[in-house]
This record gives structure tokens, sequence and C-alpha cells, in this order.
């Protein structure tokens, strides 16, 4: 039901199913300019309303798209709405000729209930747009967007159904409340109930491995009688670990590293960037953790037609390549795979051996080229970084019928999509992933 | 790439919205044909505000006309300067002999209303 294309075009028509519905049902009518302030505020209220819909990682939505194209297009969408909301009263005052709406302090309460809403729609937009810029870690971040989503929900909504006249006919106001309650049920679906549940079906830590100085493998095993979920090689699932010892929980997404082939186990591999991510070398086996997985479109499995990938990483960002190139091992793929990985060394370099064995066995046809920025003064392979020349090397001039998948920290993505731009590489051929849902 | 086809819905997203509010918007204000606020228009003539005042004229009915009422730098009987919120509290605590309207309109009508008198 609703193919991807309908479900595209499903939204912008529910988020001006009101003001269509104030035209054709005949509320007031004003001037143009007026008119175009209220449908602003119509507009902007149900693109608030509907966030947490795109957030909530309902898989009929988000499957089509892919979770993290989804959260951005969640967080292109609350800047739209922060903008409505602004030339609302702007246009309400243009409209009326009265600077009085936006300069008074001798207002109703509701008009600075109205203020206060668009006071904090701004600041929940500023925090979450500029998060890396304020050096706002992550969890504060979360813990102030989960406050300030609802309360704006609840005040926008209140603010609306007072002042707004133009929501009094009683359909219209049916379908206002029908859209307030869902997104609040949504809330709590999303932040309340959903989590108790996977509460209840933990998940068990079974193996930590050390990969590198700063690096971990923590492998977990499904709830007694379960198998693993069915997922693709490149999709990544949230944790949140229960662990005691005074650590933190805290639920975060890290990418699945494991084969889909393995039935029995899945695995993350976690580097030690940030506060919550040190302590994983805390985790030990017998710890449990609530599992919710798995989400992303970052894979080649989707589409099996394209059989000559380059696989381009740096770092950390070789966990979902990695799950590719194992389920290609284990299914035995015949597709021919160049992969340039970026480390400072190949100490370093997660799963190197492993790489190693895979280029050994024939299955995928992999080439492996290490790219070292600090490599020690015996290394003769490549040094630097991924460039365009290396790219051309190693994969040839004719860059036509491949597939490029990209996955490393945002300078190297940066860098690579400058180069690949260089050499003329369609976007329609390249494939990124980028870890954090924030940038 | 999906980053960049997000950018392309997003923008496609973006512009059916500012281009449907747009329309919309004008269809309400000019296609209608109707100048006014018609909600507190009606409101007006059902709350019995049309027995003491003329909507179009300043002559005295019973109360004072009405008509141009934001166009002035003083509401007429009180003196306050003509604001919306001194018209909301002529409506809720009025100044003088007019009936009080605080339990007889909603938030929303006495909204609809003042907007409505905005356009005489």
């Amino acid at each position: 039901m609703f193919s991807p294309l309908s479900r595209i075009l499903l939204y912008p028509l529910i988020v001006i199913l009101p003001a269509v519905l104030v035209t054709a049902l005949g509320a007031t009518t004003h001037g143009f300019v007026s008119e175009l302030g209220r449908n602003a505020a119509l507009a902007a209220v149900m693109i608030i309303l509907l966030q947490g819909l795109l957030a909530a990682r309902f898989k009929w939505i988000s499957h089509p798209f892919g979770l993290d194209i989804l959260l951005r297009f969640h967080k292109y969408m609350a800047m739209a709405a922060a903008v409505l909301l602004l030339l609302h009263p702007v246009l309400l005052a243009a409209g009326s000729g009265s600077l009085d709406l936006l300069l008074s302090l001798d207002q109703p309460w509701y008009i600075w209930l109205g203020k206060i809403t668009l006071l904090l729609v701004l600041v929940n937009v500023g925090v979450s747009w500029y998060q890396r810029k304020l050096h706002l870690k992550f969890e504060k971040w979360r813990f102030v967007h989960d406050i300030l989503g609802p309360v704006i929900i609840v005040f926008a909504f209140i603010h609306s159904i007072t002042v707004g006249h133009d929501l009094q006919h009683p359909f219209i106001q049916g379908l206002w409340i029908v859209f307030f309650v869902t997104a609040v049920l949504v809330f709590v679906w999303h932040r309340v109930i959903r989590p108790r549940q996977l509460q209840k079906n933990l998940w068990q830590v079974i193996d930590v491995q050390q990969e590198t100085s700063d690096v971990w493998t923590v492998k977990l095993k499904p709830p007694q009688e379960k198998k693993v979920f069915e997922y693709l090689p490149g999709q990544f699932q949230f944790i949140t670990f229960f662990r005691g010892r005074n650590l933190p929980v805290e639920e975060h997404h890290w990418t699945i590293s494991s084969s889909p082939a393995e039935k029995n186990f899945v695995t993350s591999t976690i580097k030690a960037l940030g506060d919550f991510t040190a302590t994983i070398k805390e985790t030990r086996p017998g710890d449990t953790a609530a599992v919710h997985a798995p989400f992303g479109r970052f894979t080649s499995t989707l589409h099996p037609e394209e059989k000559d990938l380059v696989f381009l990483a740096g770092g950390i960002g070789i966990t979902p390549l990695m799950s590719m190139l194992r389920h290609m091992r284990d299914v035995q793929a015949d597709h021919s795979v160049v992969l340039l990985y970026g480390n400072p060394d190949t100490d370093q370099a997660v799963f190197h051996q492993e790489i190693k064995e895979i280029e050994a066995g024939g299955h995928p046809d992999l080439k492996v080229v290490d790219v070292l920025s600090d490599p020690n003064e015996n290394w003769d392979g490549e040094s630097g970084y991924i460039d365009r020349e290396k790219i051309i090397r190693h994969c040839g001039e004719d860059l036509s019928g491949k597939t490029f998948y990209v996955c490393g920290p945002p300078p190297l993505i940066a860098a690579v999509m400058s180069a690949l731009d260089e050499l003329a590489v369609s976007h329609r051929q390249i494939r990124v992933e980028i870890f954090s849902f924030l940038d | 790439m999906r980053k960049v086809q997000l950018k392309y819905a997003t923008s496609a997203t973006l512009c059916f919205i500012a281009a449907a509010i747009i329309v919309l918007a004008g269809i309400r204000a000019w296609v209608t044909g109707e100048p006014h606020s018609t909600a507190g228009a009606d409101l007006f003539q059902k709350k019995g505000c049309t027995q003491c005042h003329f909507t179009d004229s300043r002559e005295t009915k019973v109360g004072p006309g009405l008509k141009g009422l934001f166009n002035r730098e003083k509401l007429p009987e009180s003196g306050r300067p003509v604001t919306r919120e001194n018209v909301r509290r002529q409506l809720i605590d009025p100044y003088e002999n007019m009936p009080v309207f605080k339990d007889k309109l909603t938030k929303a009508q006495q909204e609809a209303i003042i907007d409505y008198l905005n356009t005489l």
C-alpha cells in the first residue's frame, strides 16, 4: 500500500490540508497578506505535529528512504517550520497595518504563548542545527530535544486552537485535535512505551573484542529462543546497554559489522569517540542490551545488478563496508570490489587481518589498497589521503559502470566527494553513509 | 546519491507547500470576492452589535459608528489608543455603557470581531 513516491507526495498534502479546509469551508477572509500569515502558521504547526512521525522509526515510513535520510528530512522541515512561524506574526502585523502584534507588550496570554512557542522552536532548531559548533554533547542535545519537542507541540496547539478563529469550524477543529492527539501518542510511543517493550526482550553481550587501541567489537546474542532479526549488510542498530557498575545507560546507534549470514549473533564495532563510547571497553560478557533494528539503506544488496564496486573508507567508517564484505564472503558473491582504506597506520586499521583474508579468499574479487597518512619508514604502499590520483591509479580512468560506497569521518567524505566530482562521477554512482544524524 | 535525492525531495516539498499557501491565501483574499472577515461579520451581526453600531459610518446609533475605526488615533468613547488590545479590552471590560462580552465571546471569536473591525 502506497508506493514510495506516493508516500513522499502524501507528506506535503497533509501539511497543507488544514489550509485547504479553511479555504474550502469558508472561514474568515482578510487581506492577502494576513491570509498568507495564517496559512504560514497552519502549515508550520502541521509540520511540527508530523515531526514525531518522521522521527519515531516507523518502518512503514522509513523503509523506502532509510531512517538516516528521513531524520535529515525531519531536520530540514524543522527549519522550514521555524521560517514559516517567524513569518506568521510579521505577515499578520503587515496585513493589519499595525505593528502592535510585534512590538506591544500589552498582549493577552495566548498571544504570549504563541511568541514563547516561536522562541522554543528557534531554540530547538538552533541547538539541533548547530549542535557541533555549540559543543553540545549528543545525549544533552537529545535531552533538550525530548523536552522541547512535546512542549512546543502542546503550546502550539493551545495557541492555535485558542486564537485561530479559522479553526473554529467543527470539522477543522476536530481534525486539528486528531492531529494533535496523534502527535502526542507518537511521542509517548516512541520515547516511553517502545523503550519499555524493548527492555522486556534484552539481548546479552557474549563477547567484547579489542580491535585496535581505541576500537572494540561487541557481540550480542538475541533473547532466548529468538533468532537475530533479518537485516541487510551495512544497516545499523540502536543499542541501549545495561551494564550496571555506574556505567551510563544511553541509547546510541551503531553500524552492524557482522554478516547477515550469521544467524546467532550481531556485532557492532565501536570507536571511543565521545564520553559514552569511551566506556565501551568497560562492557563485559553477561551485560544486557535493548536492541532496536535494523535501519538504513547503505547496502549493496539493494542493488544486486551492480557488481563493480569501489569502497572508500576512512577509519571506523569501514564497519558497514566490512559487513558487506563479510556477507559477500559468506554467500560467495561474484562482485568485484576495490577497497581504498584510509588510516594513520596499519595498527589502527580495524579488521586489517580479516580483510586481507577475504582478499585472499577470492569472494568477492577484492583488491585492498591501504592508504596511510602516518606510515612507518618501511611502508612502500600508498601514503597520504584518498584522493583523485589514487582513485584513478587503482580503479582506472574509466569509472563508468562502477558504484562508489563512501564512509568515514566528515573530512574524508568531503575530500572524496570533491575528487569524485572532479572525475565526473555521477551522483547516481555514489552512496555515502554519514554516522551522525545531525550532520 | 541519496543525499542529493533528499535535497531535491526537500526542495520540491518546500516549493509545493509555499506555492499552496500562497495560492490558498490568494483564493481566500480575492477569488471568494469577500473582502471582509465573514466570521467576524457574522458574529458582529449575531451578537447584536449592529443594534448599537453602524459599520458604514461614524455616526452614532446607540454607540459610536465604527467605520474606519483602525484608521483613527483614539477609540471613540474611552479615548484610548486604537490597538487590537484596547478593542479587545472594550469587548471584555467595556468603558461606560456597552454590554460585557467577556463570557459571550470565546477568545477566537473576539479575535474574529477585531479582525472584522480592522476591515471597516
